[in-house]
């Protein structure tokens, strides 16, 4: 059903397709890659696209086709781990502030809140300063700026059902909060918390890219896309590659997910459409 | 429907024929203002006495002026300046100044010897980093103000509590940080007895060519030419520095003539410049080094024979011919070139195998895995990354970590460190207090100033008696001798600190500009600047 | 560069129980208590930056006897809670302390930077409201049709391109290869310290002193990168207002003004748009505080000597005042804001007047 919707939306589906091509591009990394990434030879640095190099090498003389094809992982690493951290979290503090109400609500709220009321690049941007260059505290940085809109939106959907016959139900039956979240609000809140999740890979893509810009993301030699762009900078009027490639790629990868988390509430959510 | 139709294809038409709407192409600087290009994310303040890189350097050379000139074509060789003549005691202690009269500051105050004294004093008591400069000889604060007198308008007397070779103390003086200062004017404005701090950060108080008109950190800074200058107004009316921190936009503007000079360009843009033919590419020598520092407090790093293998995984050629081809000069040695017992001499180079087989030796045949710090700005990050790519190959993982860690440097927190240094007096023995002194190795005593002792590293004690001795002879040949022996020793010591490259300063001027050289100590001049059409 | 922030549907129940003084103190303590975290939280983060701000004031070479003069000069030797204390009571007489980079007092560097910054995003935001909104209105009025799919597609093009990397290409094209716009900054060496008015606006400054060659020069300086984040905002205003629209135009009051007989045009404007005004109000009001956010990058890449660019450089020199000043800054902002289309929110929207 949801599949069958899928195709019927061409532009989800070119998505959906792009997301799949990146996810193998990652699994089969090395054997797509043509050279090593992180082998250096300074005296072939900065040359051109060619047929031994298609995207030509970077300043240390490193193949920029492989080093984008192992940056895929960086990112795919980076994008699912802030995934995987933030959906309980977000779900469990926003579920809890609904479910409970009260002060416990107002405290959690208001938490969310103050975090909600910085910019999240900026916030991304001081965090992942203050824990030091790095692709793990990157992904911390990250994930403290985007669990807040999921607890938002787990609370108002957790508030929707507070009080319907089942739960209300499942609750003289004697179960606890814990088991009414886990076995009536999940089911119910999964759908429109997958679609921000999803729409969100898109955004998370883009702060990781740019907290690589600044240095702050993933270090040498490790390939990551928003470094790989930035470090490109540095020689744009010679290697107009070096920052070109990285970009579409950020850029094509982070509308795939856009169109498919656009696809995905199009489908669940009519109201939208 | 039609009406917003029309709306939005009007707001379209309107962004687009804003966009192509002619635009006056880029004019060339104008005849009587120099503008240059440069980095000001580092300009802390404009207090001679606080500051401590070059970009601020350059703009404090030109507000104030100096009791002793370091000519920049002939930077050994001490030349009068604020001081007239000087005459230096038999027991080589006693340093007596003629000061110019008749020099007048910003402010419209005459020039004194008071304010000599008030302004060296000064330097000493605020003890901030650049006071080494006068410390470093035994100057403190509570033997200052017997030590360094004016005995009248025209007259400074300076006596060292020790004796030591006349020319570091005249080099001392040609610092930046010894610049003299208008006392009459931050009296003033001083608050809270700081000596004129706060009015500083963004003040002048020289006598020098130019005077300060605006300064917006990150931004912008205007100096004006000063009328009343002794040497004669300077031809350029206007000197502004402007932020632009991409090499790309540098190039572009001092391509198209926005800019005149610009002075961090990563080494692709300056090599496009110097084929370009519009502008020169003026190299000049630092006294500092391209260093990497192996803790000696790790049992591996102190290992003698894995020091040396660190010296064969630098590919000094590929940088040398890249990277660094701007930045820096291949030298393995530790007395930089040019200086008094220099050597020309560099008999490593890249060489994995070797590399390997000194870590067999060394007990260590399947290598070994390592933290290594390093800043990431051009060409430091690229010198680390391309280590980090030598030493997989012989199987030391680097896991290198880009930051600012000079604090975790400093206090011995690290395993693998990379920097530059920048030394600024043109004499030996400014490079080799800090890379070969070490008089007391334990953490208690904080020596944090010297490489070596952030290093961990015991210098050998003959070298450090040598370099002690070299300091306080007062002959020049035998210094000389000294410090030839010296770079020798250090060669041969395997050492903690293993220098790569001496560190050149690049600058790109365009060919109308004359008189704009670069100077070895960071006091480039403007006065001497003018433009030929 | 993510606008979207999920706004909660204010419900009108209980207001009438409320009196307003009550409504006023609530929120009034609401405010306080998101300043408190907010100002917690900026001190944590200032405190963890890991460059030692000593270093950044004194210097590589430094001996061990300044680094301690300066170490309790800057108050550090100090315990965390009492330095909290001394924060928090200089920053309620609104004093952020001193810049180490800059040695200004923190609030006046951005009393210099902040209208650099405000002008860029208000200049992007009106871009974004005058191209999104119309574009949105479109899309929804006809929708499923090609105007909807390029608009759409336009939409979330803006969603996902890298901001920094656009700003990079624009200028490799535009100002490398044709010339066509200046390179960096804010308005041209030359024309420095021409205007200096009240508003610190350039582009006003400019207007009320007359100046028309640097009107022009400032607005040639800020196109590009105004047309780029507008173009983000754009974005953004173009989605939220198509869905608001599709929204009222399933209302039952469209149907019957269609019954009625009213022309199309009638319908959406004196009725359609009318009830969404307060709605766009609203996002415009969330684009600009997600600007704010955009220029960070954005001045990077332009050289523009705002916030953003102030902020970045002081992370990286372990500038802490400026750190925790600049952030305290862009929060309160968007507190504002968003406090600000709240009141606007919940006093003109007829739902819950």
């Amino acid at each position: 059903m949801l599949w069958l919707s899928l195709v019927g939306n061409p532009l989800a589906l070119g998505g959906l397709i792009v997301v799949a091509v990146l996810v193998v591009i990652s699994a089969l990394a090395p054997l797509l890659s043509t050279h090593d990434p992180i082998a250096q030879d300074l005296a072939f640095a900065l040359k051109p696209p060619s047929l031994a190099n298609w995207f030509g090498t970077d300043e240390f003389g490193r193949d920029v086709y492989s080093r984008l094809v192992y940056g895929a992982r960086t990112t795919l690493y980076i994008s699912i781990l802030v995934t995987v951290i933030v959906a309980p979290i977000g779900f469990v503090i926003g579920a809890t502030a609904g479910y409970l109400g009260g002060w416990v609500d107002t405290i959690l709220m208001r938490i969310t809140d103050i975090f909600l009321s910085f910019p999240s690049l900026v916030l991304a941007l001081a965090f992942s300063a203050a824990l030091g260059p790095g692709i793990e505290n990157a992904v911390i940085a990250i994930a403290l700026t985007v669990w807040p809109p999921i607890a938002r939106l787990a609370r108002a959907e957790t508030l929707t059902f507070r009080h319907a016959d089942f739960v209300v139900a499942a609750e003289l039956q004697g179960a606890g909060m814990g088991r009414v979240l886990l076995h009536h609000i999940v089911p119910l809140c999964a759908p429109s918390i997958i679609i921000r999740l999803t729409l969100n890979m898109s955004s998370i893509i883009l702060t990781a890219a740019g907290l690589g810009f600044l240095g702050l993301g993933a270090q040498p030699p490790m390939p990551e896309w928003g470094a790989m762009a930035a470090s490109g900078r540095q020689y744009l009027l010679d290697a107009w590659w070096l920052t070109t490639v990285p970009g579409v790629a950020i850029l094509v990868v982070s509308l795939a997910f856009n169109l498919l988390g656009d696809g995905l509430r199009d489908i669940m959510d009519p109201r939208n459409a | 429907m039609e009406m917003l139709r029309r709306h939005f294809l009007m707001t379209t038409a309107m962004a687009a024929a804003i966009l192509a709407a002619p635009i006056a192409a880029t004019a060339a600087t104008p005849e009587d203002q120099l503008v240059i290009a440069l980095t000001m994310s580092s300009m802390r303040g404009l207090d001679p006495n606080e500051i401590n890189q070059l970009e601020a350097a350059e703009v404090v050379a030109n507000l104030y002026e100096r009791l002793v000139v370091l000519p920049a074509d002939n930077i050994t060789q001490p030349a009068p300046g604020l001081a007239e003549s000087w005459t230096v005691s038999d027991d080589g202690k006693t340093f007596t100044f003629k000061i110019r009269s008749g020099v007048k500051f910003h402010s419209g105050n005459a020039l004194t010897a008071k304010d000599v004294e008030w302004s060296l004093r000064r330097l000493v008591k605020l003890g901030l980093a650049p006071s080494v400069d006068l410390r470093q000889w035994g100057f403190k604060e509570d033997n200052v103000d017997s030590l360094i007198k004016a005995t009248d308008d025209v007259t400074l007397v300076l006596q060292t509590p020790e004796v030591w070779s006349p020319n570091l103390i005249l080099f001392s003086l040609a610092s930046f940080s010894t610049s003299i200062l208008d006392s009459a004017l931050l009296a003033q404005h001083e608050k809270n007895a700081d000596m004129g701090r706060e009015f500083l950060q963004t003040n002048d108080a020289g006598s020098g060519p130019y005077s300060l008109r605006t300064w917006r950190s990150n931004d912008l800074l205007i100096a004006e030419a000063f009328k009343d200058y002794w040497q004669g107004e300077p031809k350029m009316r206007r000197v502004i520095l402007r932020h632009l921190p991409e090499s790309a936009a540098q190039r572009l503007q001092l391509e198209a003539g926005d800019v005149d000079v610009a002075t961090r360009l990563s080494s692709t843009d300056l090599n496009a410049l110097d084929e370009g033919g519009k502008v020169t590419i003026q190299k000049t020598p630092g006294f500092g080094f391209y260093y990497l520092a192996l803790n000696q407090k790790d049992e591996i790093l102190s290992n003698p024979k894995v020091r040396e293998a660190f010296r064969h995984l630098i590919d000094y050629d590929g940088l040398a011919g890249t990277v660094m081809k701007y930045y820096g000069v291949k030298q393995q040695t530790i007395v930089p070139a040019g200086l008094p017992g220099s050597i020309d001499e560099n008999p490593y180079k890249l060489d994995i195998e070797k590399a390997k087989q000194l870590l067999a030796e060394a007990g260590y045949p399947d290598g070994f895995s390592k933290v290594y710090y390093a800043t990431p700005v051009t060409p430091e990050y690229e010198v680390a990354q391309s280590l980090q790519a030598n030493a997989a190959k012989a199987g030391i993982k680097l896991d290198l970590q880009g930051g600012d860690h000079i604090g975790k440097f400093r206090s011995r927190d690290f395993e693998i460190f990379s920097a530059r240094s920048g030394e600024r007096l043109p004499d030996p023995h400014a490079v080799l207090q800090s890379y070969a002194t070490n008089a007391n190795n334990a953490d208690e005593a904080k020596l944090t100033g010297l490489n070596a002792w952030r290093t961990a590293w015991d210098v050998p004690k003959d070298i450090q008696e040598m370099v002690v001795a070299a300091a306080h002879e007062t002959d020049q040949s035998k210094r000389t001798e000294l410090y030839t022996k010296i770079n020798t020793a250090y060669l041969a010591s395997s050492p903690a600190l293993v220098t790569s490259f001496r560190r050149t300063d690049a600058k790109a001027v365009r060919k109308e500009v004359k008189g704009y050289v670069g100077h070895s100590t960071w006091l480039t001049r403007w006065d001497t600047v003018s433009k030929d059409e | 560069m993510s606008i979207a922030q999920t706004h909660d549907t204010r419900s009108s129940a209980g207001s009438a129980v409320l009196s307003g003084v009550q409504k006023l103190a609530k929120s009034f303590a609401v405010i306080l208590t998101t300043l408190l975290g907010l100002l917690i939280l900026t001190f944590v983060i200032g405190r963890m930056v890991p460059a030692d701000p000593v270093i950044a004031v004194i210097g590589d070479q430094a001996d061990q006897a300044t680094y301690d003069r300066v170490y309790e000069q800057m108050g550090l030797d100090r315990p965390l809670y009492e330095q909290f204390a001394t924060y928090l009571g200089n920053v309620a007489r609104l004093d952020f302390g001193q810049s180490n980079v800059t040695k200004n007092a923190v609030s006046s560097d951005l009393a210099r930077v902040f209208p650099a910054t405000l002008e860029l995003a208000t200049l992007a935001t009106i871009i974004g409201a005058v191209f999104g909104i119309p574009l949105g209105i479109i899309s929804a009025v006809r929708k499923g049709t090609w105007v909807d799919h390029i608009a759409r597609i336009v939409g979330l093009l803006g969603h996902s391109t890298p901001i920094f990397w656009l700003g990079t290409i624009v200028i490799l094209i535009f100002y490398a290869k044709f010339g066509l716009i200046p390179g960096s900054g804010r308005i041209d060496v030359f024309n420095e310290g021409l205007v200096e008015g009240p508003t610190h606006s350039l582009l006003i400054d400019a207007v009320i002193a007359g100046e028309w060659g640097v009107f022009f020069d400032v607005l040639h300086h800020v196109l590009a990168p105004a047309l780029i984040l507008g173009y983000a905002a754009m974005a953004y205003l173009s989605r939220m207002s198509r869905s608001f629209m599709l929204e009222q135009l399933r209302q039952e009051y469209i149907l019957t003004a269609k019954a009625k007989g009213l022309g199309q045009r009638a319908i959406i404007w004196r009725h359609a748009f009318r009830n969404i005004r307060v709605q766009l109000l609203t996002i415009v009001a969330l684009a600009y505080c997600g600007l704010l956010d955009g220029t960070v990058l954005i001045e990077t890449v332009f050289a523009w000597p705002g916030l953003g660019q102030y902020l970045t450089s002081a992370l990286f020199f372990a500038d802490m005042n400026a750190v925790l000043g600049s952030v305290l800054l862009i929060g309160i902002i968007s507190i504002a804001i968003n406090l600000l289309s709240d009141i606007v929110y919940r006093f003109l929207d007829p739902r819950t007047r």
